[in-house]
């Protein structure tokens, strides 16, 4: 996998069975994507995306002018480390990749990525991902304090919107085509839900 | 209705049936699409009604509803399984009618994520439990007796 001169001499790849940092994340050399959540990595899945991306990219469209300074509307893949206010970002065992995130803190904008959590993210899913997004990455979410997830099911063309109150996600009604998609925290994102989908 | 539902939508109301049908004991029993519900309050007569809808499956526990042409009011638990047809019908008008006549519990599946989120009636509206997917249980609020692995709802994986 790895042609190139090792410059550190115990530089490792990573392995299914490992339990890693940030530290082990940012020491590894190859190119694919993936995510470490509770130490553990999680590999982008394979296979079909191009609705997936349709709809990331019409996502992307439809927030995109709708945030101003000092939010930021950032596309994957973007490293998001997760950490409490204080912890050192390079010791997270929890480093994700939402599909889109809203981050309004720019003390949180870094070269690497983003540290600390997105104030939004969306997630859209995929036969391969569902678990691991509505599973470990949904309780990471919570956890770390985002203030909204938005789950997205592309196929079927609908928005489920989870807004953080004391401490627990509460689900809104499920949004389908011909509705309007109405923020609760960040009310300039608004749009109608057909939008987000492919014509 | 539209074109047959794809392939995907009826491999998941198959299995789906196949795990619920059993859980279940009269007076309860499960029904597949297409049966005719007419959806009415206690009192009105079912012939007035502007109201008919087809879910893809339901659950019936009071036999008095059992009628000829389909069941005579609410059910007490449907499931609807999205189409990217379908889907602004199912989380619009037809969840409101569900929710006005009292359904106890909506599920709403997924099939190409392979998801289901439960819907439970509260208070007059829908508390929307976390969705749930591969790897975990599902278990229904309000009929204790149905509980089952998600992955059993969804074709083997093929990709």
């Amino acid at each position: 996998m790895s042609e190139h001169k090792d410059k550190n001499q115990q530089v490792s790849e990573p392995s299914a069975a490992g339990f890693y940092t940030a530290r082990d994340y940012l020491s590894w050399q190859t190119e694919e994507l993936m995510e470490l959540i509770r130490g553990k990595i999680f590999k982008m899945s394979p296979g079909p995306r191009l609705t997936h991306q349709q709809v990331s990219g019409k996502l992307h469209l439809a927030l995109a002018p709708k945030v101003s300074r000092p939010c930021t509307l950032l596309y994957a893949p973007l490293d998001v480390y997760l950490i409490h206010p204080g912890e050192n970002w390079k010791e997270t065992r929890n480093i994700v990749q939402p599909d889109l995130c809203l981050i309004c803190d720019p003390e949180k904008l870094h070269d690497r990525g983003c540290i600390g959590a997105p104030d939004l993210v969306v997630e859209i899913l995929s036969p391969g991902t569902a678990a691991k997004d509505l599973g470990p990455k949904r309780e990471l979410y919570l956890e770390y304090g985002v203030k909204e997830m938005w789950i997205v099911h592309p196929t079927e063309e609908t928005i489920t919107i989870h807004v953080l109150e004391n401490g627990e996600f509460r689900i809104l009604p499920i949004l389908a085509r011909g509705q309007t998609l109405q923020s609760p925290t960040f009310s300039q994102l608004r749009f109608l839900v057909d939008e987000a989908f492919p014509d | 209705m539209t074109s047959a539902p794809r392939p995907v939508h009826q491999r998941v109301i198959g299995k789906l049936h196949l795990l619920l049908a059993p859980a279940v004991e009269p007076p309860c029993e499960f029904y597949l699409a297409p049966l005719d519900v007419y959806l009415i309050h206690p009192g009105e007569n079912w012939k007035e009604t502007r109201n008919i809808v087809q879910p893809d499956l339901c659950l019936i526990c009071d036999p008095e509803k059992l009628h000829d042409r389909g069941c005579i009011g609410a059910p007490d638990l449907v499931v609807e399984i999205l189409s990217p047809g379908t889907a602004a019908k199912d989380l619009g008008p037809k969840r409101e009618l569900y929710l006005e006549y009292g359904v106890k519990e909506m599920w709403i599946v997924h099939p190409t994520e392979e998801t289901i989120t439960i819907h439970v009636l509260e208070n007059g509206e829908f508390r929307i439990l976390p969705i749930l997917a591969r790897g975990q249980t599902l278990q229904s609020p309000t009929f204790s007796q149905l509980r089952f692995l998600v992955d059993d709802a969804f074709p083997e994986s093929a990709a």
